[in-house]
């Protein structure tokens, strides 16, 4: 490990070639990495030129009539897309923050209560949901919200309540979804957040409990200002999937039950509605450019935040 | 030096640890080619054995589901009986259906082989005829050098099926046997007895049955529909009015369907075109229809809810996926299903229900009585075999002479459809099957024929299926049951309007308003007019629906001036309710 950091130390004025010189097998290293997103990244990216053609999969890419913008009307053809986009944002929003305070709250308690078997046996059944597809989820979902025998219902009629129609109440959907992501995700989204809390000077805490800090104290004056680059740079790799509706979420979870879309249909089901019966490879492919821009520019912007508050966590 | 040793072999680790990434994409390539080389050595073992008059051809060809068992027995079987005359080897891809559509068009986009493939209208079909992406095939039909062709495919049965621009050209090979679906209802005889009711044959006692299980059997659903609504409540109370349906028609009203899910009604008076309306529609757009088809009727869907609010059909019936599954594991009290079906449910409920028995109810009073002339159906086949342009002509022509041989023997048909016989079926005269003595179904050859080999010359009925059963499948394959409705040849080419199509208002309106058919909503007429009013105060919408019926209008002229020269000639007579009554008068 030593050895390696000194071959980088040493920095003079090279020039690029200089550079590529000195550090050569660091560069080796990654060239694997590089060569994956050339691949499977950048080259793919000629595609978009699909989103502006009436596709023609024998005619391929560059024989397909270009129609410019045409591609992209539809979606805004509909009177809806407004309420969707908010729908796809309103929903993002909330499980990115329900999702990032969860797996917080989880990576500090885990952490905290030390390395034994209870706690590591703990710790993969909150890690298991997120390996479970959302087709079973939906199952689970019914045995609990069913309105005929699911298990909340009987709880309600135990205690003397009326039963709530879960599929046909479309209000209480976002807490429906927020606590399903949560259950599903945030067990192993605490994983990076408990990397980067072991990676936390052990010092720093030896030196604040001499002082005579309490151990809340330490909770909250050091792990989680210390989180705060990883939360912030978390978030950020997020934000440019916000106008990614989760479809394979809610379309199992939902389908194509009418009484809920006012709050749960996104973009992706929106447009998977409107084309699945076309199945127009041009449209999906605007709708999907549509979305990546949006995400991109979000990116930057929300780049721009971290760099002005908080310069160390910004991305570049 | 072992220091740059140690870099290098770290960097080389990456490299590797990379490359099998790589390597994991594409596996599904080399697995494919084994495939192909596997069924290559079959091919040419049986070449050697009999000395081929013709050069060795691979013929690729997708399907959609999953490889059925056993399938590379009769591939292996198929290739040896026919190295002489034939000499090819069939390579059946599969893929699920949910994926198909956009597979197709991938392969067709990475130049990968496609020689043949599944496609329906409900699939791409209507948009790659329009591209110009598959072959014409009209000159294999009727044609003496392909007698197999000739023979299993009428004329009769051909016109329905041309497609193209002016509806006179063969885009694919139609495949179909029955007119109609054969639904019929699935009950559990056990708990009828148990609750002493009498054998099921009408609504009323089928209502006794449903009412008998929500008072007796709490957990139980009496009724069990799929969340899309197919298979669903709707279609038995629309089958108790027959004479609903041929009056429309006799007014001049028919229907046609455009896409998945999208239906026209065209007003046709003296085979022209007067007024024209689309599902997704508020009720005011009929206003030109003859009365009483001018204003929306509802009375189907509120006999739905009353179902519902009884509890003969779950309160959360939206959700439920499959129907089968649910009424097979005795969740269920009866179901919707086509007769073809009979024997799977059978074998899997008696698997999981101990005592439990099976009766069915037809609850079409048509096919029950056995009324001639009066459902509606056609030879219009909505599954095809295609050929896409990359394929050459040689290859065309080779793969034509597979079906022509295919349809040209029974024995020929039979291995693709049922397999091996003596080791998968045993045939039984000339149009029944049974199965050999110990065989394991569940791990029979199981070919789903729509995708190649139905045809209606083809039919091979179970042995030992209820006469009930039998009856309702056997009148599904009628063609004197069915009347040829006046629009069965028209298809309707979506791709000028497929941006108004696609207008996801429209799907949005048109799902609404399917889940009308499910009983969830209180008031199913406040809901109906809620519909409206927000389809009606759509400025786009409506733009968007009036170039799709201007459209429409515009392909169902041409049709129908084709149309009228035809039934003129063979002096077609539709049917009217006075024919319908004087039948079930009988």
């Amino acid at each position: 490990m030593k050895k390696e950091a000194v071959a980088v130390a040493p920095h003079k004025k090279q020039g690029f070639f200089g550079e590529i010189r000195q550090n050569f097998w660091l560069y080796m290293l990654i060239m694997p990495c590089i060569l994956f997103a050339i691949v499977f990244k950048y080259i793919p990216m000629v595609g978009i030129v699909i989103a502006f053609q009436d596709y023609n999969p024998i005619k391929g890419m560059f024989g397909s009539e270009f129609v410019g913008l045409e591609n992209f009307k539809y979606f805004f053809r509909g009177s809806q897309w407004l309420q969707i986009t908010f729908n796809t944002l309103y929903l993002n929003v909330l499980f990115i923050i329900t999702g990032t305070i969860a797996s917080v709250v989880i990576a500090i308690m885990i952490t905290e209560l030390g390395k034994n078997l209870f706690v590591r046996f703990n710790q993969s059944v909150m890690i298991f949901p997120n390996f479970i597809s959302y087709a079973v989820v939906a199952m689970f979902a019914q045995a609990f919200i069913g309105s005929d025998d699911g298990y909340v219902n009987r709880w309600i009629e135990m205690f003397g309540g009326n039963p709530i129609s879960f599929y046909s109440e479309s209000s209480v959907w976002p807490l429906i979804l927020v606590i399903i992501r949560i259950w599903k995700g945030a067990g192993y989204g605490a994983i990076v957040y408990m990397a980067a809390i072991v990676g936390i000077d052990n010092g720093v805490y030896e030196a604040a409990r001499i002082d005579g800090a309490s151990r809340m104290q330490t909770i909250f004056r050091i792990t989680v200002p210390m989180l705060k680059d990883t939360v912030i740079l978390l978030t950020l790799l997020s934000v440019g999937n916000i106008f990614y509706g989760d479809f394979g979420m809610i379309y199992t979870l939902v389908g194509d039950n009418s009484m809920l879309f006012s709050t749960t249909d996104v973009i992706d089901t929106y447009v998977f509605r409107s084309i699945r019966t076309s199945g127009s490879m041009g449209m999906s492919a605007a709708v999907g450019l549509y979305q990546s821009l949006i995400g991109f520019f979000l990116v930057i912007g929300v780049n721009a935040l971290a760099k002005k508050f908080s310069p160390e966590s910004a991305i570049f | 030096m072992s220091k740059k040793l140690n870099r290098f072999g770290t960097a080389a680790l990456a490299a590797i640890m990379a490359a099998s990434v790589l390597a994991g994409c594409g596996g599904d390539n080399s697995s494919s080619t084994a495939d192909n080389s596997e069924s290559g050595n079959t091919a040419s073992e049986g070449s050697t054995v009999a000395e081929p008059t013709k050069e060795h051809l691979d013929i690729t060809c997708y399907l959609w589901g999953d490889k059925p068992n056993q399938m590379d027995d009769v591939i292996a079987e198929f290739e040896s009986r026919t190295a002489d005359e034939l000499n090819m080897s069939i390579d059946f891809n599969w893929a699920p259906q949910s994926d198909y559509t956009n597979n197709i068009k991938l392969k067709l986009s990475a130049g990968e082989e496609v020689d043949m493939c599944f496609d329906a209208p409900w699939m791409n079909m209507n948009t790659f005829i329009a591209q110009g992406n598959y072959r014409d095939l009209t000159s294999y039909f009727h044609n003496p050098d392909y007698p197999g062709l000739e023979a299993a495919f009428s004329e009769e049965f051909m016109s329905n099926n041309l497609m193209g621009e002016n509806s006179d050209t063969v885009y694919g090979i139609p495949l179909t046997q029955s007119f109609g679906e054969g639904g019929m209802i699935f009950i559990r005889g056990d708990l009828r007895e148990k609750y002493g009711l009498e054998p099921v044959t009408d609504l009323e006692s089928f209502e006794a049955y449903l009412q008998a299980i929500v008072e007796n059997e709490p957990s139980m659903i009496p009724f069990v529909m799929n969340g899309d609504g197919s298979y669903g409540a709707l279609s038995i109370f629309d089958a108790q009015t027959p004479e609903k349906a041929i009056g429309k028609i006799e007014a001049g009203l028919w229907d046609v369907e455009l896409a998945s899910g999208v239906t026209a009604t065209l007003y046709i008076q003296d085979y022209e075109v007067k007024d024209c309306v689309i599902s997704g529609e508020p009720a005011s757009a009929s206003a030109n229809f003859p009365a009483p088809y001018n204003t929306t009727d509802l009375s189907s869907y509120e006999a739905v809810r009353d179902w519902y609010e009884k509890g003969y059909i779950e309160k959360d019936v939206v959700t439920r996926q499959d129907a089968q599954a649910t009424f097979t594991s005795g969740k269920g009290a009866s179901f919707m299903w086509g007769a073809a079906q009979y024997n799977s449910v059978l074998s899997s409920l008696t698997q999981s229900v101990e005592g439990a028995e099976l009766e069915i109810w037809n609850y079409d009073p048509l096919t029950a009585n056995d009324v001639l002339g009066m459902k509606k159906g056609s030879y219009t086949a909505w599954n095809f075999i295609c050929i896409p342009v990359t394929t050459s002509d040689e290859k065309t022509d080779r793969i034509m002479e597979f079906f022509d041989w295919m349809f040209s023997s029974t024995e020929n048909h039979d291995l693709f459809e049922w397999g091996i016989e003596g080791t998968n079926f045993t045939a039984v005269d000339e149009d029944q099957y049974d199965y050999p003595e110990d065989l394991d179904l569940s791990t029979n050859y199981n070919f789903p024929g729509y995708e190649l080999t139905w045809n209606p010359n083809f039919i091979r009925y179970p042995v030992g299926y209820p006469d009930d059963v039998l009856q309702i499948m056997k009148n599904a394959n009628n063609p004197d049951v069915y009347y040829d409705p006046m629009l069965s040849g028209f298809r309707f080419n979506g791709d000028p309007v497929k941006n108004q199509l696609a207008n996801p208002d429209f799907a949005t309106a048109q799902t609404r308003r399917s889940n009308l058919s499910l009983g969830i909503f209180e008031d199913v007429a406040a809901e109906n007019a809620a519909i409206d009013e927000e389809v009606t105060n759509n400025k786009t919408l409506q733009e968007d629906i009036a170039d799709i019926k201007e459209e429409v209008i515009k392909q169902a002229e041409v049709y129908l001036e084709k149309r009228k020269a035809q039934d003129e000639e063979n002096g077609t007579v539709y049917p009217t309710v006075a024919d319908l009554e004087a039948q079930l008068g009988e």
